[in-house]
């Protein structure tokens, strides 16, 4: 029997330290407003790179595969590329000066490259 | 996220390095406990300190004991749920596929089978229809070591620093996961941040403010092990790319099991069984030929994985990999036999350029190479990631606490209080559990457990006393909690030693002199010298404590800086 | 076997050397080191020398092992010795002058 509660804990006090720094001498009110940008780009730069990349990973080995490359040939080079990607999302999410094009590119790049992925291996499979 | 560029660079260094810094703590140290992992192993489970052994004859050793190997009732109880029905008899199950894996640095072997069953899943979409059993034997023997004996290196620091040994949900690789991509972010943006990269390569300035010499070994720690640091994040990554992108495995898992089909066909080793029963061929015979084949090719080298898949059927097939110790690439060149008669089925031809990428990439990180001199320089770069997270840890604390003092505010306390938790806390426990690992008897029935309870109770207990003695942070001075914790450390290492000599007779004169055996002195050797640097430690601590009640806090004071490289680098143990 | 320990202890000492040069090649390392006597700094030379002294060492770790291995070798060598140099700067600057009397 593992204790996990010890991990849990210490993310949830962690959570709450950043939390109360950040606040430190001010209201509660404006917490939603003021914070909702941060929530925002997190948002953005986890979920929408990680779509995004999941996305590319699809339709790079969908491709590759279509292209007559092993399935675990495609797969592996592919997975050596993905992470960097997803690091170079990462930063571009806080560094761009608008949202909308960081969710439209990475969003719409998600569902874009991954409708591709399943269209290639539709007609791959049958 | 702020018009200026630098700005959201720094924002995205300090929080997300703040928040995920805690477990890349975890991932840095147990990381560089795994360089030794094996050796660990040794120091833990004293009946297995003899010399590493190659992979023993399997007709004459291995396969009497692979007839007694049973479905593990861990296995047994996880799979009851994953199927519909009542599972059969573990004793009637039929064995489908065995293993047995070693590397130069195993006394022992692990071995492990797959067992099959009738029943149907629950899961449609879940096609693993196995009971795994599994089970560590001398492989002068074929003894079976007990399994109550918890291989405190290779089965609890190791994955520790891959997967917090948080498995539910499999969660703890996902937090170390997104540690991982930070870590990458964190270094990209640090060398944003940081001016002056060469120009101050060398410089640390002990006599300055905290701040400053604290920034000063964060740079440092950060810019010449930079290479380490992101390679290890992202190779660590790419090992575990089929955990966090399972691309193959869900959405082309149609195209996979294609292509899974065409690959047997090209290989020619069987997908499926035949169903026809068929005897197995003398299989010391192929490890012979395997091993001409790799002198042939100017490779000579001893058998690291054997795997056997069909068993007993038509279709059979004998795969035998060769231990990849003289490079940096895994267990590899394996060669293909067709179980019944023995005949080659196929020789894995070289590389293609991408898997040989891979090979290097995952290989550096796992490190099955035989080189002891890298191994150390490994450890080295692990703590120097340790010290350049705890450094920031220190910095973050230090540019506020005089500003949240004024204010009265008591936040920086939690954070400090976790930096301490994460660096002396994290120490104490690993090392408590070394400590209850030799007062516990070897036979006592659930003695790893009991051992996992002493590691995570005693972390919790470094987290509660470093939280109750947090209070000067706030009026900006510094945690007695660092020095009280190196003393800890202190006292539980050169228990641990003490206690390795008077549980089992193995003292350094002899592991080191008398009747040779490193593995055991390393480990003490090592606790010793994070004793030392404890004790180091705590005595420039010491020297730079304030004059109480002297002119408060206008001048700067010098506490925990050199303790949270020290202590970083304390993880000898 | 013998042979690559050689090499791979050349390979630490010239990678020590290398580093201590490149350092004292920057003024404020070149003064700590010399305290109060303060000779001239040749500092063109000592950068030569430092980055003779790297390349050697990378040599030596490329003759001790096969190449994927000596480039970890040598990268992690620059990694740990460095800081080492760091920290002797910063405690026993005097000491470095074994390399450049």
């Amino acid at each position: 029997m593992r204790i996990i509660s010890c991990c849990e804990y210490v993310s949830f006090v962690e959570i709450c330290a950043v939390f109360i720094i950040a606040n430190s001498g001010r209201g509660p009110g404006i917490l939603m407003t003021q914070y909702f940008p941060i929530f925002n780009r997190v948002a953005a730069a986890l979920l929408g790179g990680y779509g995004f990349t999941w996305g590319f990973c699809a339709l790079g080995i969908a491709a590759f595969a279509a292209l007559g490359v092993s399935f675990h040939e495609a797969e592996t080079g592919v997975m050596l590329v993905a992470f960097l990607l997803f690091l170079g999302l990462f930063l571009w999410t806080f560094a761009a000066k608008s949202m909308v094009k960081v969710w439209s590119v990475l969003a719409g790049g998600a569902v874009l490259m991954t409708g591709a992925a399943l269209a290639i291996q539709h007609l791959l499979v049958g | 996220m702020y018009n200026n560029f630098r700005l959201s660079m720094t924002w995205v260094h300090t929080w997300f390095g703040l928040v995920l810094g805690y477990v890349l703590m975890i991932c840095f140290f147990f990381g560089a406990l795994s360089v030794f992992d094996r050796e660990i192993d040794r120091w833990a489970i004293p009946k297995t300190r003899f010399e590493p052994q190659p992979m023993p004859s399997f007709d004459n050793l291995l396969k009497p004991v692979f007839e007694k190997l049973e479905p593990h009732p861990l296995d047994m109880a996880a799979t009851a749920q994953r199927v519909i029905g009542d599972l059969p008899d573990p004793k009637t199950m039929p064995m489908a596929s065995l293993y047995a894996y070693t590397t130069h640095r195993d006394p022992v072997l692990a071995i492990g089978a797959e067992f099959s069953i009738p029943n149907k899943p629950k899961d449609l979409s879940d096609d693993h229809q196995h009971v795994h059993g599994w089970a560590t034997i001398d492989p002068r023997t074929g003894d079976v070591i007990p399994d109550d004996a918890l291989k405190i290196g290779s089965r609890w620091f190791y994955p520790m620093h891959y997967s917090l040994n948080w498995h539910w949900k499999n969660l703890g690789y996902w937090v170390v996961g997104l540690a991982a991509l930070v870590m990458l972010a964190a270094l990209v943006t640090g060398i944003i941040m940081h001016r002056k990269i060469f120009k101050e390569f060398f410089t640390f300035r002990p006599k300055k403010r905290v701040q400053r010499s604290a920034l000063d070994l964060h740079n440092m720690t950060g810019v010449v092990a930079l290479p380490f640091h992101f390679f290890f994040a992202l190779t660590g990554l790419i090992i575990f790319a089929g955990i966090y992108l399972p691309v193959g495995h869900t959405m082309l898992k149609p195209l996979h099991d294609q292509h899974e089909v065409l690959e047997s066909e090209r290989t020619g080793l069987p997908h499926e069984p035949a169903g026809i029963a068929a005897p197995l061929a003398s299989v010391d015979a192929m490890v012979a030929e395997a091993k001409r084949r790799w002198a042939a090719r100017d490779m000579a080298g001893e058998v690291g994985y054997l795997f056997m898949d069909h068993l007993g059927d038509e279709n059979g097939y004998v795969s035998i990999y060769r231990a990849g110790s003289d490079r940096v690439a895994l267990v590899g060149e394996a060669i293909h036999f067709k179980a019944s008669t023995g005949e080659v089925l196929r020789e894995e031809p070289p590389r293609t350029l991408v898997s040989e990428v891979n090979e290097f990439l995952t290989g550096l990180h796992l490190q099955h190479f035989e080189h002891w001199f890298l191994r150390w320089l490994y450890v080295v770069g692990g703590l120097l990631g340790c010290a350049c997270i705890a450094t920031g840890f220190i910095f973050f604390v230090e540019k506020r606490k005089q500003q949240h003092a004024k204010t009265n505010s008591q936040a920086i306390r939690i954070v400090d209080a976790l930096a301490v938790t994460a660096v002396t806390g994290m120490v104490i426990a690993a090392v408590a559990m070394l400590v209850a690992n030799r007062l516990l008897p070897a036979d006592l029935p659930g003695k790893g457990g009991i051992e996992q309870n002493v590691f995570w109770s005693s972390w919790v207990l470094a987290f509660l006393h470093a939280a109750w003695r947090s209070a000067p942070v706030a009026r900006a001075e510094s945690n007695p909690a660092w020095r009280e914790q190196c003393w800890i450390i202190a006292t539980l290492a050169v228990a641990a030693v003490l206690l390795n000599w008077l549980s089992t007779g193995d003292h350094l004169i002899k592991t080191l002199f008398t009747d040779t055996y490193l593995a055991v002195a390393g480990v003490d050797l090592s606790l010793l010298a994070a004793a030392c640097l404890s004790i180091m430690a705590v005595r420039k601590l010491n020297q730079r404590l304030p004059v109480k009640q002297s002119a408060p806090s206008l001048t700067p004071h010098k506490p925990a800086i050199d303790m949270a490289a020290e202590a970083a680098e304390v993880k000898g143990g | 076997m013998a042979n690559s320990w050689l090499f791979l202890c050349l390979a630490a000492i010239t990678c020590l050397a290398g580093l201590t040069w490149l350092a004292l090649a920057m003024e404020p390392h070149w003064n700590s080191v010399h305290q109060d006597r303060k000779p001239e700094r040749p500092a063109q030379v000592l950068r030569t020398l430092g980055w003779a002294g790297l390349s050697l060492s990378a040599v030596l770790c490329f003759m001790a092992d096969r190449p994927s291995m000596a480039v970890l070798v040598w990268l992690m060598l620059l990694a740990a010795l460095a800081p080492s140099i760091g920290m002797i700067l910063a405690w026993r600057p005097q000491l470095l002058r074994v390399f450049w009397p």
